[in-house]
């Protein structure tokens, strides 16, 4: 496992890096500035609405490394048919999404890990305003929960894509638009059936069972599927 | 998971894969001895690397069943990696790895992983572990794919086309590494190749598959031995007729008759000198590529 795990790091190691600027970049710019602002007299911006702001920055940009880091999967490795070499290897294709797995869900969870850490732990620190109220007050609340749905969504559905598809490239763009399908679903319902007023909720479980599904069929199509 | 079977290192029994209403492979029955080399013959697209990925439980047969070493090429794919080492036509080890990372890499994922063997082949093929597969020349990585192979000491050894685009004298080379191996100890090898004077060199036995249909199966000693070639020189007005028995190929081209016989025997040159009135008539010899052009070139006429 350790062997396929240090393969896996390696081949995504670039989208890693990615994945890693644009997670602590926005904070790091924005910190950075307010510090500068501060040094050279001014007035630094501490609000509570300032690390909603850039945790919404960082989450969306993220949206991209999800989207990359469930369709590199399984495709990357077909791509430059290196996925042949693993399959004349003695390794149970369990162990395969094991491993790819850890290193789809590792990096997706820290990069939360960041941005919850900044929104909860530093901003009130700072700003001496409590977590719950800087969430609350900038309707972070409803952006973590839609975040959190389309973190789900992108890296399941391009999961799914990338156990089906030749090219990493295509299965994540194909995962964008999954997410767009399902958007235009939302828009039909609301224009179509004059379903109105979708709540977070309604977006947080449709992304999510999406998401959790595409995970779970692209699994169940890997293990069944003898060719690499 | 079943136990190994005692007789044969590869079975298959009515094997079949189709694709769509193209049978790539039809009812394929084959038993292959532990300790033996067997030599896989056919044109492109007969039907040997599907077979071969079937075995290797790389792809799912439609039909018949699969085993090596007694295990079920499709529910114990595993254990048969463990135990076979496999060198296809493409060596699709991942480019942008190091020779030491690949060996780093694999040595974990075999239960028998010799070391010692390992940094021997390394000096007898002159790979540099700090050099970068994608830097490597094809003979070299076909011998880097051949040092996988084998570093876990397998029972049983399956090359597809290993040699196929190396140039002689990197054929050589690897071809020796193969027979090297052989020598350390009893092994099963499936060797499958266009290069029939490699297939001569090192299979005992030969099956010829054309088709997706394994049309021939028997010993290359036998084979040779026992396949020629006639030239015989018809008298003017006289017409060839029915060629003796076991012919599989024939032409005829003015006086001269060419047919290449399978199961030759004297009597062979009886029939023919006892039916026609012949100027000339000569036996010759054959090599493992003139019999199977023949018996695919008599193949092909009586499609």
């Amino acid at each position: 496992m350790r062997s396929l795990l240090w393969k896996d790091y390696r081949i995504n190691r670039l989208l890693l890096i990615f994945g890693f600027v644009v997670c602590v970049g926005p904070w790091v710019i924005a910190i950075a500035r307010n510090l500068l602002l501060e040094w050279r007299g001014g007035e630094a911006w501490w609000a509570p609405g300032f690390w909603v702001d850039v945790y919404g920055i960082s989450l969306v940009l993220s949206l991209f490394t999800f989207a990359m880091l469930g369709g590199n999967a399984v495709a990357a490795e077909r791509a430059d048919r290196s996925a042949e070499f693993l399959g004349y290897l003695p390794v149970s294709r369990g162990a395969v999404l094991g491993s790819k797995s850890i290193i789809a869900l590792g990096p997706t969870l820290l990069i939360w890990a960041v941005n919850l850490a900044a929104l909860f732990i530093v901003a009130p620190s700072i700003t001496h305003v409590p977590a719950a109220d800087i969430v609350a007050k900038s309707e972070g609340r409803e952006s973590l929960g839609v975040f959190a749905g389309l973190t789900v969504l992108l890296l399941g559905s391009g999961w799914f894509w990338s156990t089906v598809l030749t090219s990493h490239g295509l299965a994540t763009g194909m995962s964008l638009v999954t997410l767009a399908a399902v958007m235009m679903g939302f828009i039909g319902l609301e224009f179509g059936c004059g379903l109105e007023n979708f709540t977070e909720k309604w977006f947080l479980s449709v992304f999510v069972a999406v998401g959790i599904g595409g995970y779970v069929v692209g699994c169940a199509y890997y293990l069944h599927r003898l060719e690499p | 998971m079943t136990t190994a079977s005692p007789a044969f290192a590869i079975e298959t029994v009515g094997l079949t894969k189709r694709y769509g209403p193209k049978e790539a492979v039809s009812d394929l029955t084959l038993r292959i001895p532990r300790g033996s080399a067997f030599g896989f013959i056919g044109p492109n697209g007969a039907g040997k690397s599907t077979t071969i990925k079937m075995l290797m439980g790389l792809a799912r047969p439609s039909g018949g069943e699969a085993r090596v070493l007694g295990f079920d090429a499709v529910r114990d794919s595993v254990a048969i990696k463990q135990r076979v080492g496999y060198v296809p036509e493409l060596h699709c080890i991942c480019r942008w790895m190091r020779v030491g990372e690949v060996i780093a890499f694999c040595r974990p994922l075999y239960e028998s992983w010799n070391d010692r063997f390992c940094a021997d082949l390394l000096k007898v093929f002159e790979l540099n572990p700090q050099t970068k597969v994608k830097q490597l020349s094809k003979g070299m990585v076909a011998k880097l794919a051949l040092l996988l192979a084998v570093a876990h000491e397998p029972d049983v050894l399956i090359f597809d086309e290993p040699t196929s685009g190396l140039d002689p004298v990197v054929r050589e080379e690897f071809l020796d590494g193969v027979l090297r191996t052989l020598c350390e100890r009893e092994r099963t090898i499936l060797f499958s190749s266009h290069a029939l004077s490699d297939v001569q060199r090192i299979a005992e036995t030969i099956g010829l598959i054309y088709e997706g249909r394994l049309i021939d199966h028997c010993r290359t000693e036998d084979l040779l031995n026992g396949t020629k070639r006639i030239r015989a020189v018809l008298r003017d007005g006289c017409a060839p007729g029915p060629p003796p028995e076991g012919t599989i190929w024939q032409r005829v081209q003015q006086r001269e008759w060419l047919m290449t016989v399978r199961g030759y025997s004297p009597a062979t040159l009886e029939y023919l000198r006892a039916k026609y009135v012949l100027d000339h008539i000569e036996v010759i010899d054959l090599g493992l590529e003139d019999v199977f052009k023949d018996l695919v070139k008599g193949r092909k006429a009586t499609a």
